[in-house]
């Protein structure tokens, strides 16, 4: 389990370091912005954030990482549960570096849960998704058809007029904030038992 | 003991059936699975390496049912294929320290002799290795943590021959500690003959014969006779002919020959040309 963390640590090191780049120099250069551009900007890295784990899964496709990987004595499940553990830690540390970024400009500590808090959630759901579709039916595929979910979502909040960007930064309670960390973590616990199901079953 | 036992082996793709496949390899043996491209050999040996799903039959590695296979199972087996699975952005270094936290029992100095003696640089990213190292860091992988089965696919192809045999001999090496085996699947059947105890040869799905390859190459010969004097063979000593305007080849049972046919000794190649072909 700890030589299959190396091995997405050793992959994906590169991309955490530019996303963290792209954070600092995007945080401070919207120093002063208001809460619904920084939020915005929140997440849209953990939109970013979201896809990583999709991308170790296309280098492992394209590696044929799956098939040399099946006579190590590693079970299916722990290739799985290293891929969601390691997308958590990728958003914990993004997160973490922006909520120090944010502290480090000044914001207040009830500023910083508002702008967080709803892209965490937002993140871990779309990596649910994702890491879902792509045990299931392949980078490819998934990239595909996560891309159509997102135009159907967009197009039922713009119909249902839920598109205004303060309607989800502002005015929340805590109640709500909490809630929307466990269902997301609930969303990402059914999801990984999914994809445990889906590679298991898989011929490589 | 078998360290290898397969038993009616069974797995249908769609144009493709893999049909009752049943080999073993004793102890301290190499066995080798030949036969054309599309055979079913890369099959089985994913059906074996837990790759691909069986539909029936049975694989018993070290006396367990693949099903029941454990760590400990998957510890003592080493597998070398043509594609390096590593993400190609690893270098040799990063491949180690990922491995040293996979496999219980792997061996660092062992390790860095291997890459040492094959000529190859920790520093190296994966990516900017040709296909000989790739497949020579693959073997040094597969011999440094003590496994006991060792499954080459088609992982001579594409290399020179000093490559080849570079390779041939480190796996007479590790043949000598008697409780290990190896399986090695390939088309290039001179590197089969030149190691290689036993010989399974798959053709369309289906075993043809799995035998010993000493008794195999005593069991049959070659001759080369008009098709007059072919007719005064028993016809149980023919397996297969090959006839041509000018002459007529016939793979026999050396046996079963009377005396007076000149019978030429016979190769792997051969005896897999005659099947393949078929025909008397």
């Amino acid at each position: 389990m700890l030589g299959l963390m190396k091995k997405e640590f050793f992959t994906m090191k590169n991309y955490i370091i530019t996303a963290g780049v792209i954070m600092i120099v995007l945080i401070m250069a919207m120093k002063g912005s208001g809460a619904a551009e920084i939020g915005m900007f929140s997440g849209y890295v953990m939109a970013y954030i979201s896809i990583f784990m999709i991308t170790m899964i296309a280098f492992d496709e394209k590696n044929k990482w799956d098939r040399y990987s099946s006579p190590m004595p590693v079970t299916k499940k722990q290739q799985v549960l290293c891929k969601y553990i390691m997308q958590l830690l990728s958003i914990i540390i993004l997160t973490a570096l922006f909520v120090v970024l944010c502290a480090v400009n000044g914001k207040s500590a009830l500023y910083i849960k508002e702008v967080t808090v709803i892209p965490v959630a937002i993140s871990i759901i779309i990596s649910s998704i994702v890491l879902m579709l792509s045990y299931k039916f392949g980078v490819n595929k998934a990239r595909m058809i996560f891309v159509g979910m997102i135009f159907l979502i967009v197009f039922a909040l713009k119909m249902c007029g839920l598109t205004d960007e303060a309607y989800f930064i502002t005015g929340n309670s805590n109640m709500f904030y909490i809630i929307s960390i466990i269902v997301a973590f609930a969303i990402y616990i059914a999801s990984f038992c999914l994809s445990v199901h889906f590679h298991s079953n898989k011929d490589f | 003991m078998s360290i290898l036992e397969v038993k009616n082996l069974c797995k249908s793709y769609k144009g493709f059936d893999l049909n009752n496949v049943s080999f073993d390899i004793p102890e301290g043996t190499i066995m080798g699975l030949i036969g054309e491209n599309g055979a079913g050999k890369s099959t089985i040996i994913n059906i074996i390496t837990n790759a691909v799903h069986k539909d029936s039959g049975t694989v018993k590695l070290f006396g367990v049912d693949l099903e029941n296979c454990g760590p400990d199972i998957w510890n003592s087996i080493a597998v070398v294929q043509a594609d390096c699975g590593f993400p190609e952005e690893l270098t040799i270094k990063n491949a180690e320290s990922v491995l040293k936290g996979i496999y219980k029992n792997w061996d660092s100095g062992k390790f860095e002799s291997y890459i040492n003696k094959l000529g190859l640089d920790f520093k190296k990213k994966i990516k900017s290795l040709s296909t000989g190292m790739k497949m020579k860091l693959e073997l040094a992988i597969a011999l440094s943590h003590s496994a006991k089965l060792l499954i080459l696919d088609e992982a001579t192809n594409g290399l020179d021959f000093m490559a080849r045999n570079e390779i041939l001999d480190i796996l007479m090496d590790f043949i000598q500690d008697e409780s290990c085996g190896v399986l090695l699947a390939s088309h290039i059947i001179e590197d089969m003959e030149r190691i290689c105890d036993y010989i399974t040869f798959i053709h369309n799905g289906n075993v043809v014969f799995s035998e010993n390859k000493d008794d195999l190459l005593d069991k049959y010969a070659v001759i080369n006779i008009d098709e007059n004097k072919l007719s005064e063979l028993d016809d149980k000593a023919v397996v297969y002919t090959d006839k041509t305007q000018y002459s007529s080849k016939a793979l026999v049972y050396r046996n079963q020959i009377p005396s007076g046919f000149e019978t030429e000794k016979t190769t792997i190649q051969d005896i897999m040309y005659f099947y393949m072909k078929g025909g008397k």
